[in-house]
């Protein structure tokens, strides 16, 4: 629990470091693209706090390349 | 251009230098091993070759569009929507190298060194000098690579030959055990593991200034690095043997702990892992400015520094649930891994020119 | 803040001379507030005009304004001369036995020659002033230099006034080259600031961009040259100096004849250098008065030296701390005893430490001279080791303290030593946190903020940063001269100077 909420510490002082010059020039994309980051940011920290076992997103890369893989042992063994 | 600094070629060439050794230090002769048990050095130079080759294409490719990035050419080459979704992809490639260095710097520290530090201090601390680094500028980061070389020299000399008089030469025997097959596996991943991920570098290369040599001076760079790796394979398999390379988890660190020059000299193994920690940095570097810099060509943004801080906190948090545990990324996920780098490294490229080339003709023609 | 009445006397100031003697001197007697060092000699200048010598008692050299200048102005005219023209350039022209002077028409210039020493010369119905250089006052005479002293080399330092340390300058370079531009900054002190440089070798895009600079401070006081470094240095935040100083005329001379330019205050013997490099604050003129090899390695040294000021505690604590497999065995069972017995963590005793030492340091500077020496080995001795017996610290720690204290005065440069003592404290801290992990880390931070520095446009860590191979001769090693045959190079960023002609230069 306190890691969580150290973690939300830390997002909101990245917020608080890099966004008020951006709002003050008005930079609404940049501004999307930090809190998208951001978000993202605190899920994956979130996500590995709390849930120890979440897969990877390697998982995506194994699912690719599991049957080119297959392929190439056939040809080779 | 969003960078305004520019790298000298020298410096560039320390940086390509110290990103191909990188992370390979710590799990180059374990993964290679396991390919090809004591055959590894050979597998080791033919894959420099092979690297070489994988190289001199990313480099080819780069010079399509001089001074664009990879994610600004890409863009250019594919069109907007094709060329968005390869950028993604691209970009989640980034982001994972980089998640991978920063884990397995953290790994080995509290394998090895701090057993008792919690790994998201080690992170922490690590990601928080990456971030320094970053806003201090790209030129900064050239300078530092320049003055840290000869450092990661001195230490990789000093790691190998204080090492060469416990080597035993009947641990290279038999030659050829299995065949050339497991050996050219081998040389797969060597040419593949350290050379592929340079395509991160193609992020860094338009802000290079301009010089005749460049290609050249890169591929001889790469070549000395592929030399020290072989080297370090070599040392490694002399000494410990194969089954003590492959089944120890960081067969160097645990290399630096067996030197021993006339019980003086021992023990030392805490300073050797600071050259270890200076390539990895160097290459995290690269990749975390990469990373945010594609972020910022892709969606248009005028000023990337305002990203280094939230990709921080991202990082923070994938460096944990890039890999459940240790032996996920030493062993489950390295063949998949080998063709996710062939693909970025190889395959994209080798579409990139084609199209490039089909549409400088359909432009020729009309 | 400005000063009670300044705009009033901003504006009495530009005021020009009136004809009238009387309304001038009540003016500047009403300036002045009647101080009592302003003398006024009423007199007949030619013996046939009115005319009043205005100059402050201890400023001027008396005996050659008796000798030469009133004597030469209470001539008699002979009786039949026709009115001049112009009475102060007939004067300056025919009469007058000085060898500067010259003229003026407001209140302002008046006071600011009346301060330089000089003695002015109002005459009835003139609209000019003369003013005549007798400047002579008490001031130290040219001895050793304190700071920077040397085995073998000149002994000669700069001292207070900037016109001795110009001409010691010159007498050094006697090159018509070599070019002076002067200042006044400071609006209550007035301070000269000269800068001198060798036009050619000089980069035009730095003289430009320091007269820039200069221009641009806005200050009440100039005392010192420190004082300018800290308004003109690039703007980054940083302890380490980018502005070199140095109290030996000699090497200001060898700066500016690697293109470097010197500024000299009036009023400090301390001249600074500019632009400054990382490596320049390990050069000492010992290294080249002496033969090349010995300059080497003692070069080697100094690097040595900066590494373990900078470290020594931090290492200490590291090890006994964290990885005490570094050390050899015997060696760490007798740390082990010794630590037994003192009842803080390693960092607290390092801390303690260094501290103490640097309260001793700063008393030792204002310790009269006599009790001094007493204090200084006596007392440090006799503190470590009570302290040891006591139980307080480690006799380790006491080594350590003492080979840190006495490395950081192997740099020659004290901007730098201070950057360290700065520096080292950090390090103790990561150190006592982290181990060797935070000592890489404090390093890779200080390399980092370094290789950020620019002075003046050139990178500070060239030619280690941006490697620069001709230049490595003179920083780590010192070649010998046959070997040493180009100058420095200047790479100054394009988009901050504008003017750039900057050229290599072989030594011919």
């Amino acid at each position: 629990m306190l890691a969580v909420l150290l973690v939300l510490g830390m997002v909101a002082v990245v917020a608080w470091i890099e966004l008020p010059n951006v709002f003050r020039q008005r930079q609404w994309k940049e501004v999307m693209v930090i809190v998208l980051m951001l978000l993202a940011g605190a899920s994956f920290s979130i996500l590995s706090i709390i849930l120890y076992k979440i897969q990877t997103p390697l998982v995506l890369i194994e699912v690719i390349y599991e049957p080119v893989n297959r392929l190439f042992g056939q040809w080779f063994s | 251009m969003l960078e305004k600094g520019r790298l000298s070629t020298r410096q560039f060439t320390v940086l390509i230098f110290l990103s191909c050794i990188g992370d390979m230090i710590l799990i180059y002769p374990s993964a290679i091993s396991s390919m090809s048990r004591q055959d590894a050095w050979i597998s080791s130079l033919l894959g420099l070759l092979g690297g070489l080759l994988v190289l001199w294409l990313m480099l080819h490719v780069s010079q399509l569009h001089p001074d664009k990035t990879l994610v600004e050419a890409i863009q250019l080459i594919f069109g907007k929507w094709l060329g968005s979704i390869v950028n993604l992809w691209y970009l989640f490639y980034f982001f994972m190298l980089c998640s991978y260095l920063v884990r397995e710097v953290g790994d080995f520290l509290t394998t090895q060194i701090f057993l008792n530090t919690p790994l998201k201090i080690i992170y922490l601390l690590f990601i928080l000098l990456m971030v320094y680094a970053l806003h201090a500028g790209l030129e900064s980061i050239g300078r530092s690579s320049e003055i840290l070389l000869p450092i990661f020299l001195l230490v990789a000399m000093i790691f190998i030959f204080c090492l060469l008089p416990q080597s035993k030469p009947e641990n290279l025997k038999p030659f050829l055990e299995n065949g050339a097959i497991p050996v050219l596996y081998g040389a797969y991943f060597a040419s593949i593991y350290p050379f592929g991920e340079l395509i991160v570098l193609l992020m860094v290369i338009p802000y290079v200034k301009r010089e005749q040599k460049i290609k050249k001076d890169i591929i001889i760079v790469a070549l000395g690095a592929g030399l020290l790796l072989s080297l370090i394979i070599l040392v490694s398999l002399l000494v410990l043997g194969v089954d003590m390379t492959i089944n120890n988890t960081y067969p160097t660190y645990f290399l630096a702990q067996k030197i021993n020059i006339g019980n003086f000299l021992q023990r030392i193994e805490s300073t050797m892992a600071v050259a270890w920690l200076i390539s990895t940095f160097s290459k995290a570097v690269i990749c975390y400015y990469a990373f945010t810099m594609g972020v910022a060509q892709l969606t248009g943004l005028s000023n990337q520094k305002i990203l280094y801080f939230p990709a921080a906190i991202m990082l923070f948090g994938m460096a944990d649930l890039a890999a459940p545990d240790v032996l996920y990324y030493l062993k489950h996920i390295v063949p998949y891994w080998m063709d996710w780098d062939l693909t970025n490294a190889v395959v994209i490229p080798c579409i990139l020119w084609i199209t490039w080339a089909c549409r400088r003709k359909w432009k020729g023609k009309s | 803040m400005p000063i009670k009445g300044e705009d009033e006397r901003m504006k009495q100031s530009n005021d020009n001379l009136t004809g009238s003697i009387i309304d001038n001197i009540a003016k500047i007697v009403q300036e002045l507030g009647n101080s009592d060092d302003l003398i006024i000699k009423k007199f007949r200048c030619l013996q046939t005009c009115s005319a009043a010598l205005i100059f402050i008692d201890g400023l001027v050299d008396s005996q050659l304004l008796h000798n030469s200048i009133l004597e030469s102005l209470l001539v008699k005219e002979p009786a039949d001369s026709s009115p001049h023209q112009d009475l102060t350039e007939y004067l300056q022209q025919n009469i007058l036995v000085a060898a500067h002077t010259g003229t003026f028409t407001t209140i302002k210039d008046l006071f600011s020659r009346l301060f330089a020493g000089n003695a002015i010369l109002l005459i009835e119905n003139e609209s000019k002033g003369l003013w005549i250089d007798a400047a002579g006052w008490e001031q130290r005479s040219v001895t050793e230099p304190q700071s920077h002293s040397v085995v073998r080399g000149p002994m000669e330092g700069f001292t207070e006034n900037i016109r001795t340390n110009t001409a010691m300058i010159r007498r050094r370079i006697r090159d018509p080259r070599l070019w002076i531009e002067s200042k006044e900054i400071g609006t209550v002190t007035h301070t000269t600031v000269s800068f001198m440089y060798i036009k050619g070798l000089a980069d035009e895009g730095v003289v430009e961009e320091l007269r820039t600079r200069l221009d641009r401070i806005n200050m009440d006081s100039v005392l010192e040259g420190g004082y300018i470094e800290e308004e003109i240095q690039d703007a980054i935040k940083t302890p380490f100096p980018t502005v070199y100083n140095s109290e030996r005329p000699d090497t200001i001379a060898a700066g500016l004849l690697e293109g470097r330019i010197a500024i000299i205050v009036n009023g400090t013997p301390f001249v600074l250098l500019i632009p400054a490099l990382f490596v320049q604050f390990f050069q000492s003129p010992d290294d080249y008065f002496e033969r090349s090899l010995i300059g080497t390695l003692v070069r080697l040294l100094r690097y040595m030296a900066f590494f373990l000021a900078l470290l020594a505690p931090s290492l200490y604590i590291a090890f006994t701390t964290f990885h005490q497999e570094l050390l050899p065995t015997s060696l760490i069972i007798s740390i082990a005893a010794q630590r037994e017995a003192v009842p803080f963590p390693a960092f607290i005793e390092a801390l303690l430490m260094e501290l103490t030492y640097e309260i001793l340091r700063e008393a030792s500077i204002r310790i009269p001279k006599t009790i001094g020496q007493a204090v200084s080995i006596v007392g440090t001795l006799v503190i470590g080791q009570a302290a040891v017996q006591a139980g307080a610290v480690s006799a380790a720690m006491v080594i350590v303290v003492s080979i840190t204290a006495i490395s950081s005065y192997v740099i020659p440069e004290n901007g730098m030593s201070i950057a360290v003592r700065i520096l080292r404290f950090l390090l103790m801290f990561l150190a006592a946190s982290f181990g060797l992990l935070g000592i890489w880390l404090g390093l890779m931070a200080i390399l980092i903020h370094l290789t950020t520095l620019k002075s003046f446009g050139v990178p500070y860590m060239s030619p280690f940063g941006p490697y620069i191979a001709p230049d490595i001769k003179d920083s780590i090693f010192r070649f010998p001269w046959t070997k040493m045959t180009t100058r420095p190079a200047y790479h100054a960023t394009e988009e901050q100077l504008e003017h750039r002609n900057a050229r290599r230069q072989r030594r011919s």
